[in-house]
């Protein structure tokens, strides 16, 4: 004898939906959840308004973020130093810190993650801060794991100088293969 | 804190999950800056630096795919209709097979995730062969679905089959490549592609749960087509404390029983009895359980089970009762809120887990429910841009606060900053360079060596000058006058022969001197400008900021209302669709219910026909 309370399970009957469970039986991805009508449109209009309120929220957001760096960080005094890494074989990054003008003004401890985050093509924002225009001296020391897993601590130095508009200026580590070697380069960007 | 057995978010997971900004080579480090916190699960923050950024003009090199990657963003954010704008004006404008094939697939996924499935395949059918390659088994895993979701199984197990996308996903592709042959009438093929899949242990939980899921559906379905022996081996298959054991040993039970082995049913539905009665597994063994007895002639066995069982369920709606007062209190949305990071938005976010709690340990079903948890995604996006909002709005008070200092600062330093302008005269300078440059042509053009003569050669050519002028009215006959006359021209002669002899050297020195001093007077030129620039909008640009942020002001508290407003009409929402869930638990259990009285009536009925004893008689499991 089947039971009346298994015999529910019929082969037809949607089983799974995208993140539903049921008791067992066929799944399919594709299927949604049998609502009524009433419901679902009720769902659909609260979702309509949540995704126009959060597309003001982001037109907002971006006026603000824009406003807040015009007046911590105006044009003719700004300037933000970038960190970026290529392959990283030769250097596991750990910390690097950053002097400017013999001042420290950044001492940045990475995460797994964010390492992570540097290998995939991501460039951190280490510091960003305000200077006069003129010339000015800005000294990065990386330390982390190097070739042959020893520590490893190296020192990259620049002057630049610094006019009425922003300047931005990357710390990039990358492999030099035929030496087996990092290499820590700064680079200017106006 | 029990976990949400989740079930089968299986491929589309894998595909909306796998929103990634292509491999790429950062040439504006403010790009890379976005692709950071894309990377750091941090979307708010990239769509924000995006938006920015391509305001600020600092995003150019990387236009486009900074559009796909923002479109991605916010589709994934359920933003979709800002994101079809954006897929739309990318197809229009770009001339890159790559660029506009990226977009038709975003496009399809965007119509996919809204059951736009004929708009889906449209989207899909216009994409080309400049995928890159993670992309294009993205793309084919996408159409085996959409064939899915249009019942055509026989198509969908054929691109299944051919599918060539990364590991991880292949189990996945497999799993749906058995229910699609099933469900086509492939039966042999579904069972075989499910078992190999079955069989295997798995390196992740994730898909070892995909295995104990895949025995699930293969013994479920073995039982329906009547081949029980084969449906008790997959089903013991199953980890005993995996996600889907109880749904397996309820299975295994009605395999044993299919083939008349009721004892041998009774010990995995007395195993399944012990477990949480939240489970529908669970449910029903409360009547497997005497169904088993009275197949074995158990009747008062079977009797005293039914009343157990009728007891338990009667608690359990009661507690079912309890659970739906304290939900329409407002208690479940924020004990669910609490169990989340809100630092960010994360776009995959779903609840895997339920705060232990009257009011949401009923809630396994519901929340595993396409709405419900898209409702969640909702109340808890709407939670976290009321943060935002809030914190903005303690700054701004602080953003008038500096726009006043600076301005005061400015005003103090204007004076000195008039006074230096005044002062300075680049232009002047710049006058005068120029007329030294065209002095320096004439004078070579005309061999002028006087004119390069210095200070102290013109004053001993004057005195010369004097010298022949006072010999003049002087008798030339006086031996001293004729003396001092040729001496005169022997110094007039030495010194011109000098000026000549050292003109051309003079000359090239004259003309360094003013080219190198050109520069100079350029960048003085240019600062000046700039000082005058800044002087001159200085008064506008406090004034610009003051103004933005007296309008920022109302912006920020009319969509922190708006906001408000939304969450509680979210939350009423998910309220009802929780109550609705739970009174369909309810209503399953009553159903239950019935059928054990009725069950229990009969076995009465039967005794008191004399066809059985009540109590005590029969074989015992």
């Amino acid at each position: 004898m089947i039971p009346v309370f298994f015999s529910r399970r019929s082969r037809d009957e949607p089983t799974v939906t995208r993140g539903c469970r049921t008791a067992g039986g066929l799944a399919i991805v594709a299927c949604w959840v049998m609502t009524s009508l009433a419901v679902a449109e009720e769902f659909a209009a609260i979702d309509r308004d949540v995704e126009s309120l959060k597309q003001e929220v982001l037109a907002l957001n971006r006026d603000l973020f824009l406003l807040e760096e015009e007046l911590l960080f105006p044009a003719n005094t700004q300037v933000a130093v970038f960190v970026s890494m290529d392959v990283g074989e030769f250097f596991a990054l750990d910390a690097v810190s950053l002097r400017l003008n013999g001042r420290e003004v950044a001492n940045y401890l990475y995460t797994e993650r964010e390492v992570e985050a540097l290998l995939r093509g991501g460039v951190h924002r280490l510091y960003m801060g305000n200077v006069r225009s003129g010339d000015h001296e800005l000294v990065a020391v990386f330390t982390g794991i190097g070739p042959h897993g020893r520590e490893y601590r190296r020192g990259a130095e620049l002057t630049f100088s610094k006019g009425i508009g922003p300047k931005y200026v990357e710390l990039r580590i990358s492999d030099v293969e035929r030496r087996l070697q990092p290499e820590f380069v700064v680079r200017k960007w106006e | 804190m029990r976990p949400v057995a989740r079930i089968a978010v299986l491929l589309l997971a894998a595909v909306s999950g796998t929103l990634r900004a292509d491999t790429t080579v950062v040439q504006e480090p403010h790009y890379g800056e976005v692709l950071f916190h894309f990377y750091l699960g941090q979307p708010f923050e990239a769509i924000t630096r995006i938006e920015a950024g391509r305001m600020a003009g600092h995003i150019e090199i990387h236009d486009e795919e900074s559009e796909l990657l923002l479109g991605g963003m916010l589709l994934d954010w359920g933003q979709h209709r800002e994101a079809a704008r954006i897929f739309a004006t990318l197809l229009e404008r770009t001339r890159s097979p790559e660029v506009r094939d990226r977009a038709w697939l975003e496009l399809a996924r965007l119509s996919w995730q809204r059951g736009a499935l004929a708009q889906a395949q449209t989207a899909l059918a216009r994409i080309g062969d400049a995928l890159p390659r993670g992309r294009e088994a993205e793309r084919q895993m996408l159409e085996a679905q959409l064939l899915m979701a249009l019942g055509q199984y026989g198509q969908a197990s054929e691109r299944l089959a051919r599918w060539d996308g990364p590991a991880d996903w292949r189990a996945y592709a497999h799993y749906n490549q058995g229910v699609a042959l099933i469900r086509q009438g492939r039966f042999d093929e579904g069972v075989q592609t499910l078992d190999r899949l079955g069989g295997r242990t798995g390196r992740t939980p994730e898909l070892r749960a995909l295995a104990d899921r895949a025995n699930v559906a293969l013994g479920f379905s073995l039982l329906e087509y009547g081949r029980p022996a084969e449906a008790r081996a997959a089903l013991e298959r199953v980890r005993l404390h995996g996600p889907h054991a109880s749904e397996a040993l309820l299975g295994f039970g009605w395999a044993e029983s299919a083939m008349g082995r009721h004892r041998e049913s009774l010990t995995p539905w007395l195993t399944l009895r012990e477990r949480d009665l939240l489970d529908p597994a669970v449910q029903e063994s409360l009547l497997a359980v005497p169904h088993a007895f009275a197949s074995l002639s158990a009747y008062g066995q079977a009797a005293e089970a039914y009343i157990d069982a009728i007891d338990t369920l009667e608690t359990e709606l009661g507690r079912i009762e309890t659970a739906i007062t304290a939900i329409r209190d407002g208690a479940m949305v924020p004990a669910l809120l609490a169990m989340d990071d809100r630092d960010q938005l994360g776009w995959h976010w779903q609840l895997d887990a339920l705060p232990d709690r009257l009011e949401t340990r009923y809630l396994a079903e519901v929340i595993a429910t396409h709405e419900f948890q898209e409702g969640l995604k909702n109340a808890r996006d709407l939670a976290f841009v009321r943060g935002v909002l809030q914190d903005w709005a303690g700054s701004l008070g602080a953003f008038a606060d500096m726009v006043t200092t600076q301005q005061l600062a400015w005003q103090s330093r204007a004076p000195r900053a008039e006074a230096l302008m005044a002062r300075s005269d680049v232009a002047g300078l710049q006058d005068r360079s120029e007329k030294l440059s065209a002095a320096l042509i004439r004078a070579a053009a005309e061999r002028d060596t006087l004119a390069l003569a210095r200070r102290d050669e013109l004053q001993q050519l004057a005195e010369l000058d004097e010298v022949a002028l006072r010999l003049r009215p002087l008798d030339p006959a006086d031996p001293e006058v004729a003396e001092l006359a040729v001496r005169e021209r022997v110094l007039r002669g030495v010194l011109l022969w000098q000026l000549n002899a050292e003109f051309p050297a003079r000359h090239w020195q004259h003309t360094r001197e003013l080219r190198d001093l050109q520069p100079v007077l350029a960048e003085m030129a240019a600062r000046e400008a700039r000082i005058e620039a800044l002087r001159e909008g200085a008064e506008a640009r406090f004034e610009d900021q003051a103004r933005r942020i007296a309008a920022l002001g109302p912006r920020v508290a009319g969509l922190l209302m708006q906001v408000d407003a939304a969450s509680v009409r979210q939350r009423t929402h998910l309220e009802n669709l929780a109550v609705d869930s739970l009174e369909r638990q309810a209503s399953r259990l009553r159903s239950h219910q019935v059928q054990a009285r009725f069950a229990l009536a009969r076995i009465y009925d039967r005794a008191a026909a004399g066809e059985v004893a009540a109590t005590g008689s029969g074989a015992s499991p």
